[in-house]
């Protein structure tokens, strides 16, 4: 693992643990949205490393990977979508 | 592009995305910030982007990238009709598939390893499709039962785990830290989820079918004045029904300050009076005079049928005008003409406590899909409710 990983990975620690804390607050209703954000967690962790290097090796499961966290993430960009729209200052009637 | 140079500013970048992510996902937890985290995102998809551009050394994977383009606008149009109250069960897939997504991947190594790796390999493939299973097993529920709510935290705890296995068995890093925020991420959601419900996350889970809470009422959905402020502050519609709890707790300011402050977030905002509703007739008009609403602002509970249509309606101390027996011709207040509010859009009960009414009837309403109680002193809760609209705009 590289210099450059472990500070990411320390970063990223430290981020979760800030960002959990924060998370055990959430009220009720915003669920939806968090559900949908580790949703597009989990796609980006998966289509950034994974899913390209199984398609190198040519197989087609890699193919099916990649449109799963493909799927997943289109998704979860539409529904994050409805918050700046629902809270912003410029929502029209 | 230098290959060296690649390999060391794509982890920077990819791990960039995923803590921008991150920080989108917790910014939800306040209206104020709520606005951000569609941005945040975004910016962490570019970044991601990027790290894929850099870890190719310049060369975009082009099949790669025609795969999950399409997919993700295939995503997007699957959900683009969820709306901003949508139920859980309407966006679990959403993780599910992703975990498909590694379960899949997970899959296609265990085949061509051996050892460790393989057993990895195969853990991470069974938990994805674990995750997957339990998320879409929610798909139909009416409605965000407690118990539906805990088993979506399960079903992300076991996407997590599944991505942290497989960032085992790959060997990479990133897998692993997304798989572990994950997975501390829905066990942390599981206990807020539990905390509304006001029991443990393993109650919940493993507690089999939930118990009448002390007034005989099963799933009653809970949130607080800022869950509320969350809805309301996109409403286009809002009816204020006002009860005898809004007079005891002399709350009629805060409803003019409810108003007023809706009004400025460009609702259309109407307080519906039922005759029927405090101590004598008359009794709410009086309330709401002393307060200052304009008389345009009040609408007779008779005429309220077609505004209920899709409104969000906030019931501040009512409790047996808004029966919903009653509303429905049943029960032993059916002569009572109550409002009839299973066409709102949602209902927010502003209340001390489950306890019945005058009457003594058991309202049904409290178990409605589309209804939430935020118990309290309706003049405190009222206040905060208030407070937290201004904060947000």
């Amino acid at each position: 693992m590289t210099a450059a990983a472990i500070v990411a990975l320390y970063l990223i620690g430290l981020a979760a643990f800030l960002g959990l804390d924060i998370l055990g607050k959430v009220p009720p209703v915003m669920f939806v949205f968090v559900v949908a954000g580790l949703g597009a967690v989990t796609a980006l962790g998966l289509s950034l490393p994974l899913g390209a290097a199984l398609q190198e090796q040519g197989g087609w499961l890699g193919d099916v990977a990649l449109a799963l966290a493909g799927v997943a993430a289109g998704a979860a960009v539409v529904v994050l979508a409805r918050l700046p729209s629902a809270y912003g200052k410029g929502r029209t009637q | 592009m230098n290959p060296q140079l690649g390999n060391t500013i794509a982890p920077i970048l990819a791990c960039g995305a995923l803590i921008t992510v991150l920080f989108g996902v917790t910014a939800v937890t306040h209206l104020r910030t709520s606005k951000r985290t569609f941005g945040l995102v975004l910016l962490g998809f570019i970044f991601a982007a990027f790290a894929t551009v850099f870890e190719n050394a310049g060369n975009l994977p082009v099949r790669a990238v025609l795969i999950f383009g399409s997919a993700a606008a295939l995503g997007a149009v699957v959900a683009r009709g969820v709306p901003v109250s949508a139920r859980l069960g309407q966006v679990a897939w959403i993780a599910g598939l992703a975990a498909a997504g590694v379960a899949v991947s997970s899959w296609s190594a265990v085949a061509a390893s051996e050892g460790f790796v393989r057993i990895a390999a195969l853990a991470s493939a069974v938990l994805g499709l674990a995750a997957a299973a339990l998320s879409l097993f929610r798909l139909t529920d009416e409605r965000d039962t407690p118990k539906t709510n805990a088993t979506i935290a399960a079903a992300l705890i076991m996407a997590g785990l599944c991505t942290l296995v497989a960032g085992v068995w790959s060997d990479r890093a990133l897998l692993l830290v997304a798989g572990g925020v994950v997975a501390l991420a829905g066990l942390a959601l599981g206990r807020a989820m539990a905390n509304a419900a006001g029991t443990s996350f393993a109650t919940l889970l493993f507690g089999g079918a939930q118990q009448a809470d002390a007034f005989g009422y099963k799933n009653v959905r809970q949130s607080d004045p800022e869950g509320a402020a969350m809805i309301l502050a996109a409403s286009q519609n809002v009816l204020i029904v006002p009860g005898y709890g809004l007079a005891r707790a002399q709350g009629q300011h805060g409803v003019k300050e409810l108003v007023e402050r809706l009004e400025k977030t460009g609702a259309q905002v109407r307080v519906v009076v039922h005759p029927a509703a405090g101590i004598v007739p008359g009794h709410m008009n009086a309330l709401l005079d002393e307060a200052g609403i304009p008389h345009s602002k009040i609408m007779a509970s008779q005429d309220a049928a077609s505004a209920i249509v899709g409104a969000d309606v906030v019931v501040v101390g009512a409790n047996d005008v808004v029966n919903s027996d009653a509303a429905a011709g049943e029960g032993a207040l059916a002569g009572l003409d109550a409002l009839n509010l299973s066409a709102a859009h949602s209902v927010w009960i502003i209340k001390r406590s489950l306890r019945t009414g005058q009457a003594n009837v058991r309202n049904n309403l409290f178990e409605s899909p589309r209804a939430t109680l935020v118990l309290g002193d309706a003049k405190k809760v009222l206040q905060a409710l208030v407070a937290e609209l201004k904060n947000s705009h």
